[in-house]
């Protein structure tokens, strides 16, 4: 058997091959857009107003808007 | 204010709630009419600008009740945090005194009907004179309106 010739100045072989740089490409924007869509779906949320009781009011009137009854209260908060 | 740390939250649950009595507040300045009476009826009115004019009024009853606890325009800002409004908003409607005309306004009715002390009710537009702020006066005269 004749000895096995190797050219010295070729490359080494690897099984490891590089991708594309197009498909490189698409996977960094593929992650910029699921990065971008996770920030904003996982923003903290906003507080719920503060209505401690319950009733609903447009202005300084608060009820029912067709009530029967109105009850006007002249005050000062001191 | 014990009329709104008391009756007027039974008023809320019972007749509010269930769409029998609707309640409108109006100013009547009559303890310190230039000062902390006046910045707590502008702070009222600049949380109205928000949409929250009762949540505010309900943070100064709990915060001040009858009156009780200084309302300084410091304080009356740190209500408005409190409850979460636009404070730099707020704060600036505050500081402007941007609503003394309207709560003049509501002074001048006031007076127009003849009126001399907190709070006094009027229903249905007639004057109601009620010799308690007791709950239960007020859900007679509901009661008996109502049949």
């Amino acid at each position: 058997m004749s000895p096995r010739r190797t050219d010295p100045k070729a490359k080494p072989q690897t099984s490891a091959r590089r991708l594309p740089d197009w498909l490189i490409a698409i996977g960094i924007g593929v992650v910029v857009v699921v990065g971008v869509v996770v920030l904003f779906t996982l923003q903290t949320p906003q507080p719920a107003p503060y209505s401690p009781s319950g009733v609903t009011s447009a202005g300084k009137t608060k009820g029912d808007p067709n009530a029967k009854l109105e009850l006007v209260v002249f005050s000062d908060f001191k | 204010m014990l009329f709104a740390a008391d009756a007027e939250r039974r008023i809320d649950e019972a007749y509010v709630k269930t769409g029998k009595v609707k309640v409108t507040y109006k100013h009547f300045l009559v303890v310190d009419p230039n000062g902390e009476s006046l910045w707590a009826a502008n702070a009222t009115e600049c949380a109205n600008e928000q949409g929250r004019f009762w949540d505010y009024h309900n943070k100064i009853v709990a915060e001040s009740p009858g009156g009780r606890n200084s309302l300084t325009r410091a304080n009356l800002k740190k209500y408005a945090a409190d409850i979460q409004l636009d404070t730099a908003r707020f704060d600036a409607c505050l500081d402007a005194n941007k609503y003394n005309a309207a709560v003049q306004a509501d002074g001048n009715e006031a007076q127009r009907l003849g009126l001399t002390g907190t709070p006094t009710f009027i229903l249905n537009g007639r004057r109601l004179n009620v010799s308690s702020l007791d709950y239960a006066e007020f859900a007679r005269t509901f009661d008996l309106l109502l049949k």
